[in-house]
């Protein structure tokens, strides 16, 4: 499975789960477990936590993307997962834009620079 | 890269600098392809709302997805030096090689089940379960690698093509976008590797000249 590439998993709403499903990035597996979830109103926290980490322990997977408000609400999840593979890209929804000083990966580059180092 | 004993604090000052200005290069482009990628993405969801007001409301929605999905798309990952890896997006289609090896598997798997309906030959009807199965299982793979279109129906609004477009673009830069997250964790790693090793080197040079 390695061989023939890794997969694109997708958390966020529904429009940014339906236009990357459409782009064809989904998969259901033979046992149909998907690669995507569609974060409704009622969706809670627990199962999007239990996705969010379901994603990281699989081997099939090579990019999580996930909308940035659905990242603010695992925020303590993606700031401990510091492995290259899966790569976490966090994105904007239709009602949040993108906010780069949310983003682990640069707030982990902003938190290079402190004023002892720069002495 | 050199042992820590052969540089002095300049080589180290030099490589740190070079660091930073490296650092801040793929911060740039991160922010460009970042950029770029979010105004694909707006773009994908007004081409869903088009196509929605198009449609119908409930025409397009997580209702509609198949039952069966197969990826269009994979990312190759490869990894360099100091672990940074690079993303590569691989279109599927043109694989074929593993469908057959698939193939066979399931053949095999047959293999006991049909020792099993030999034994229950007596009632005659052991040809007739096998048939459909075999035929079941081929539109099954066809139909797993079907375009995600044909989900929202034959005859989709130009929208709907419009939108698959515009986020195909979008997983393009996505791997492209994550490829430069892994440099900048590299090259933070790195960063703070030397800034040890100039510490470690000024505390020796100090412990001397404080004696």
């Amino acid at each position: 499975m390695a061989g023939r590439g890794k997969l694109i998993a997708v958390l966020g709403d529904e429009d940014t789960v339906t236009g990357f499903l459409l782009g064809g990035v989904g998969e259901l597996d033979k046992h149909r477990r998907p690669n995507f979830l569609v974060v409704e109103k009622e969706t809670s926290l627990a199962e999007i936590e239990e996705a969010f980490r379901g994603f990281l322990s699989r081997e099939d997977i090579g990019i999580i993307l996930i909308n940035q408000f659905i990242a603010e609400m695992i925020r303590h999840a993606i700031d401990a997962h510091n492995k290259s593979i899966p790569a976490v890209l966090e994105i904007p929804s239709k009602e949040h834009p993108y906010d780069a000083s949310k983003d682990s990966i640069l707030r982990r580059a902003k938190g290079m620079f402190t004023a002892e180092d720069l002495r | 890269m050199a042992p820590a004993e052969d540089r002095g604090p300049t080589e180290i000052c030099e490589e740190l600098d070079q660091t930073i200005l490296h650092l801040f290069d793929v911060l740039e482009l991160l922010q460009t392809k970042r950029e770029s990628f979010n105004s694909l993405v707006e773009q994908g969801w007004f081409s869903l709302s088009k196509s929605r007001y198009a449609m119908g409301n409930k025409c397009v929605s997580a209702l509609q997805y198949g039952h069966q999905m197969k990826p269009l798309v994979r990312v190759d990952t490869r990894k360099k030096e100091e672990g940074q890896v690079e993303f590569h997006v691989v279109s599927e289609g043109a694989d074929t090689s593993k469908p057959k090896v698939e193939k066979t598997a399931t053949v095999e798997e047959i293999g006991p089940s049909d020792q099993v309906l030999r034994r229950r030959k007596g009632t005659g009807k052991t040809d007739a379960p096998i048939q459909p199965e075999e035929e079941i299982s081929q539109p099954a793979e066809k139909s797993g690698k079907q375009d995600p279109l044909t989900w929202f129906g034959i005859l989709v609004p130009q929208s709907l093509r419009q939108a698959q477009k515009t986020f195909q673009e979008g997983i393009r830069l996505t791997a492209e976008i994550a490829s430069l997250q892994s440099e900048v964790e590299t090259t933070r790693r790195r960063y703070r590797a030397l800034l040890e090793e100039k510490r470690q080197i000024s505390a020796k040079e100090n412990v001397p000249e404080q004696l």
